[in-house]
């Protein structure tokens, strides 16, 4: 791997008595590293200490070469970031191009034209040209998260750290937002998380897999995928004793686990390296959510 | 049909924006005419200065015209991306003035009904109220909970610190305003209708300074609570009810602002990170 741009060292979380991160080490250089994990994994904590929001209570974080608990270094790191949270709020009675100005503002992007032509330039890569006039109160869900997305490549941002950034997408927003950070992703280091095993396998040369505030698997989706090598499975009953088991499009059970009889082995998906590492609990989370 | 042409260098210092407005207009009025001289200027045109001029008019035409709240703020000299900044506090919406406006003019109403009659009820009302709403203002101006756009905030170079400061003096400017309007509005009243003023600060930089400790709607809840009830018991058990705005209160609120500053200034740095919302 090239020099690394995001260090974790043993970062550990606790808010009151829930532990959000137990230990979580990994390194993360220019590209796309997707941080895979169930609700309540831990990942949304760790990205807030990504953007610099939250401090660890133990622990190491370097991003960037600086260290976020110096306020000067921390002030370095903000200059050059980029952060797209879970939930974005959005002050609704701004105008698109409003709201992603007053972000610019927040940004230290004093000077008016300079400053409108950035957002401009931003409002455009996400394809909201056409809507900046209109207020954001009256946009769909999946603009919106192309307003937070816009707001968080202002600067053209070193480091771009996104949560969930394709909850509520649709097929084509999804793809769109692909091109997008892809191309961003050529020089710069992007950290994402998601719990959409398709996103990782579409868009990330590395993944982090988390579970229980720990990282369960640090490598590539191919590496993820060949977790479960060998141990899926394509049968026409479902079998008890399975790891995992579901009916599949083409009516027959897929199983991961050991083979079921008459069952056909088959080439391993990312989805299935993960389910086979997290296990029951992700789709327990999934349902939940 | 045009019988005369504007020479090179003319043109060229037209075309560099270095002539002067009236040889400028009168070269203008003559392109209009003169293909042969719209031609020779377009020629001596640098493309990075078109560009530049290009984006102005481009700027100007396609920058959102900005809300009431941003245009009174420019009227009176506040800088636009200020205006910007405070256009984005929930307590300076025209809503949330209007409430203001009420709460004030109600107790006025009330003040003014027992003014004269002996009984200082009213204008005791007032003086709590006047006090507090700017205290209410500074809660919802900042932090988790209120601001919409609080993590991305955050995460944002600007220091917690200053858009804090910005805004709570804004809401306390705008308070003021609204106070003193009340206060004018209602003349039987005389200067204790000010009295709110040094309270008012001590109360307001106190739930700052609890903010950085606690959310800033748990800090405004017990400066509120502490207020009302130290008004109330020193109304009931002092024989002057507006005991609580006289001389020593007011030297005693002097000291809580500036003990209250001091503690701001050094836990600044809280306001840099933020809370799990």
């Amino acid at each position: 791997m090239s020099v690394p741009t995001v260090q974790v060292i043993g970062v550990e979380k606790r808010f009151l008595r829930t532990t959000a991160l137990q230990g979580v080490t990994f390194d993360a250089a220019a590209g796309i590293t997707g941080l895979l994990g169930p609700n309540g994994a831990g990942k949304t904590t760790l990205l807030r200490m990504l953007a610099t929001v939250l401090a660890p209570d133990t622990g190491e974080l370097r991003l960037l070469g600086w260290d976020p608990g110096n306020a000067e270094e921390r002030l370095a790191i903000r200059r050059r970031l980029g952060y797209m949270p879970q939930e974005p709020g959005f002050h609704r009675n701004f105008t698109t191009f409003e709201f992603v100005d007053y972000v610019a503002i927040l940004k230290e992007m004093v000077e008016r034209r300079a400053r409108h032509d950035e957002v401009r330039r931003v409002l455009s890569l996400v394809g909201l040209e056409d809507v900046a006039g209109r207020k954001i109160k009256n946009l769909s869900g999946g603009m919106r998260r192309r307003v937070a997305l816009a707001q968080a490549l202002l600067g053209d941002p070193d480091l771009l750290v996104l949560d969930e950034p394709t909850a509520g997408l649709d097929p084509a927003q999804r793809l769109r937002f692909r091109e997008i950070v892809s191309e961003r992703a050529e020089a710069r280091t992007v950290i994402l998380s998601t719990h959409q095993t398709e996103d990782v396998a579409a868009l990330c040369p590395r993944v982090v897999v988390m579970d229980e505030g720990r990282a369960l698997f640090d490598g590539t989706p191919a590496e993820l995928a060949g977790i479960a090598s060998g141990r899926v499975w394509l049968a026409a009953e479902r079998a008890a004793d399975a790891h995992l088991s579901w009916r599949a499009g083409d009516g027959r059970h897929r199983h991961i686990g050991t083979a079921p009889s008459g069952a056909d082995l088959v080439e391993p998906t990312v989805e299935d390296g993960y389910l086979l590492l997290v296990g029951r609990r992700a789709l327990e989370a999934e349902e939940a959510a | 049909m045009t019988t005369w042409h504007a020479d090179d260098t003319t043109l060229a210092r037209y075309a560099g924006g270095t002539i002067d407005d009236a040889a400028a207009a009168s070269i203008e009025a003559h392109l209009i005419a003169c293909e042969p001289c719209r031609m020779a200027v377009s020629a001596q045109v640098v493309p990075a200065r078109l560009d530049r001029m290009w984006a102005g008019v481009l700027d100007e035409v396609d920058a959102p015209t900005p809300g009431p709240i941003e245009r009174g703020l420019a009227a009176v000299g506040v800088r636009p991306h200020v205006a910007r900044l405070l256009a984005a506090t929930p307590s300076l919406r025209l809503s949330w003035l209007a409430a203001q406006a009420v709460a004030l003019g109600t107790a006025v109403v009330a003040a003014e009904a027992t003014a004269g009659r002996g009984a200082d009820v009213g204008l005791f009302l007032f003086l709590v109220v006047a006090a507090l709403l700017p205290v209410l203002g500074v809660a919802v101006a900042y932090g988790p909970g209120s601001d919409p756009a609080y993590e991305v905030g955050v995460a944002a170079p600007m220091r917690g610190i200053r858009l804090v400061t910005i805004r709570a003096t804004a809401v306390l400017a705008a308070s003021a305003v609204l106070a003193g309007v009340a206060a004018v509005a209602a003349p039987s009243l005389g200067w204790i209708a000010a009295a709110w003023l040094l309270p008012s600060l001590g109360l307001t930089t106190a739930t700052l300074a609890l903010s950085t400790a606690v959310r800033p709607i748990m800090a405004a809840g017990a400066v509120t609570g502490a207020w009302l009830i130290v008004t109330s018991v020193t109304a009931v058990r002092a024989a002057d009810r507006l005991a609580a705005f006289r001389g020593t209160a007011q030297v005693l609120f002097v000291v809580l602002t500036f003990v209250s500053l001091w503690v701001l200034t050094r836990r600044r740095h809280t306001f840099e990170r933020g809370v799990m919302p």
